[in-house]
């Protein structure tokens, strides 16, 4: 029995992991139980993930690709690097 | 002008788009965009006699662009930043050390809309090491999850979560002290 004991709990460090595992790539049935059953008992670990997921959130609206027109931007890259070819030969 | 200089040369017209864009997502970083990109056509240049016989450039070239990005933060693992680690975090049974235990945040639900609480936290990430902010930034600019952001990156898979996790603590104790005045 005691074995089966040291398998579910699991310790704050171990379900913290556990919590950013769960909002990248999701976790195990296994792995699920274990975090669920460490939260109901750890108020530490129940705020940790409220405030992993209120981050989580803000990064998902604020990081995005950015939308610009490239235009000028590339044509003054072009430039440059044609410049700095030029260079090589000299 | 050598076959050299006119095939780099038309490369350029015809690539710098899709390479400065493959950049600025995995780097998130549009200025370090360019120098890699400007690198890479030096490099390509260079290397000129390598390529002949290869049938696509452009594959070649992003070749070259990859291999620079993933040099780029190889030489950021090198230079860790002095911040706290798991270590101050938790105690040697794993568990939160006394000091280190979340609290309740109040008003938790209304914070996302919160246009000042997003300020504070945006500050404190500018105080996170650069290696970090890569991590976060390539997996959320690009939706892929944790394991594709480490292989572009060269890190082990378990790490990654570790690195999320630190961040998060580290922005945690930064708003404690910032914003919620604890």
């Amino acid at each position: 029995m005691n074995r089966v004991m040291d398998n579910i709990m699991i310790s704050c460090n171990s379900a913290t992991i556990l919590v950013e595992k769960r909002l990248d790539a999701g976790l195990t049935l296994s792995e699920r139980l274990k975090l669920r059953l460490h939260t109901s008992m750890c108020s530490g670990c129940t705020n940790y993930q409220k405030q992993s997921l209120l981050i989580h959130r803000v990064w998902q609206r604020d990081i995005m690709p950015p939308v610009t027109d490239n235009t000028l931007v590339l044509s003054d890259l072009k430039t440059t690097i044609l410049k700095r070819l030029e260079m090589f030969n000299e | 002008m050598t076959d050299r200089e006119s095939s780099v040369k038309q490369w350029v017209n015809d690539f710098t788009g899709a390479l400065y864009d493959r950049a600025c997502y995995k780097l998130g970083d549009d200025e370090l965009a360019k120098d890699l990109v400007q690198e890479t056509f030096m490099a390509a240049y260079e290397n000129f006699g390598t390529f002949e016989g290869r049938s696509n450039a452009k594959t070649w070239l992003m070749s070259i662009l990859n291999y620079k990005i993933i040099d780029h933060y190889r030489r950021q693992l090198k230079n860790p930043v002095m911040s706290e680690n798991d270590r101050n975090f938790f105690d040697d049974d794993g568990r939160w050390k006394i000091d280190k235990r979340p609290g309740p945040w109040e008003s938790e639900p209304n914070l996302l809309d919160d246009m000042n609480f997003v300020t504070a936290l945006r500050a404190c990430m500018e105080k996170l090491p650069a290696k970090w902010l890569a991590a976060i930034q390539l997996k959320y600019m690009s939706g892929k999850d944790g394991t594709d952001v480490c292989a572009d990156m060269g890190i082990a898979p378990a790490n990654y979560w570790q690195i999320i996790r630190r961040a998060k603590l580290n922005l945690r104790e930064c708003l404690n002290k910032n914003w919620f005045k604890l």
